[in-house]
């Protein structure tokens, strides 16, 4: 398990990255290249939610990352006001609008994303598919 | 009868990014987007080619410039970024439909 702790501001969310690479590197260099574009891009929307949506400026955001041969676990923990999910914008893209466009892209990029309020803070967990990408086609 | 041509060259504003386009940068890229239309120049090209990353609030400054400019009669166009991880959060959202896009800011520009 490895950790990484930020202040809730979009400065601060630059680490995420390197942060997510030095987790992702037990990886072959395709998957660990493939696979992390996806999850700096989703874990960064996440953050982003955070630090916008749950009045935590003061706070520090605390993530968790767990790499299995199958599977990668991020969790993101903050002590902001609690999120209400359906407050979120269902964007419509036949009317193009300004924002509400983060929780879309990161659906689209996890395999799952649960939110639970536990002991004063809010906990998102996502879950990404790892590929083998290094394994080689099998012969017909 | 009098015969009077005129021609007339319309203006396109080209604006070159590098680097991340996220939160952070994202305020600068609306101030500039706006600095334009508010001139009365509403063809822009947004050349995001050597653009690294592109986050939902970077889209959301481009589609507001996007929406000003179709507003006042014009577009705002983007080239293409050429790194993959920036192309993501245009195909996820669709906006790669959305946007005119193109491989280079010349192709796009004489298009007009």
């Amino acid at each position: 398990m490895s950790e990484l702790s930020v202040d809730s501001n979009h400065e601060a969310l630059r680490a995420i990255g390197p942060w997510l690479s030095t987790v992702l590197d037990p990886l072959d260099e395709l998957t660990k290249t493939s696979l992390g574009t996806r999850v700096e891009l989703a874990v960064h929307e996440l953050a982003t939610n955070s630090v916008d949506h749950s009045n935590s400026s003061a706070a520090t955001l605390l993530l968790r990352a767990e790499l299995t041969d199958a599977s990668l676990r991020v969790e993101l923990l903050d002590d902001g006001d609690a999120v209400d999910v359906s407050s979120f914008p269902e964007p419509d893209l036949d009317q193009p609008q300004v924002r509400g466009y983060g929780m879309m892209i990161i659906e689209q990029l996890v395999r799952s994303l649960d939110y639970e309020r536990v002991g004063g803070r809010n906990r998102w967990t996502a879950v990404f598919d790892v590929p083998n990408l290094a394994d080689p086609p099998a012969e017909s | 009868m009098d015969i009077n041509s005129q021609t007339h060259r319309l203006e396109v504003v080209v604006i070159g990014l590098t680097g991340r386009l996220d939160a952070i940068e994202s305020g600068a890229v609306r101030t500039t987007l706006t600095d334009h239309t508010e001139a009365g120049r509403h063809r822009l090209v947004v050349d995001l080619s050597r653009i690294e990353f592109v986050d939902s609030a970077g889209l959301a400054a481009l589609v507001q410039g996007m929406k000003r400019c179709r507003q006042d009669g014009g577009d705002l166009r983007l080239v293409t970024p050429t790194d993959p991880a920036a192309r993501r959060v245009f195909e996820l959202t669709k906006f790669d439909r959305v946007f005119t896009m193109g491989d280079s800011a010349e192709g796009l520009v004489s298009g007009w």
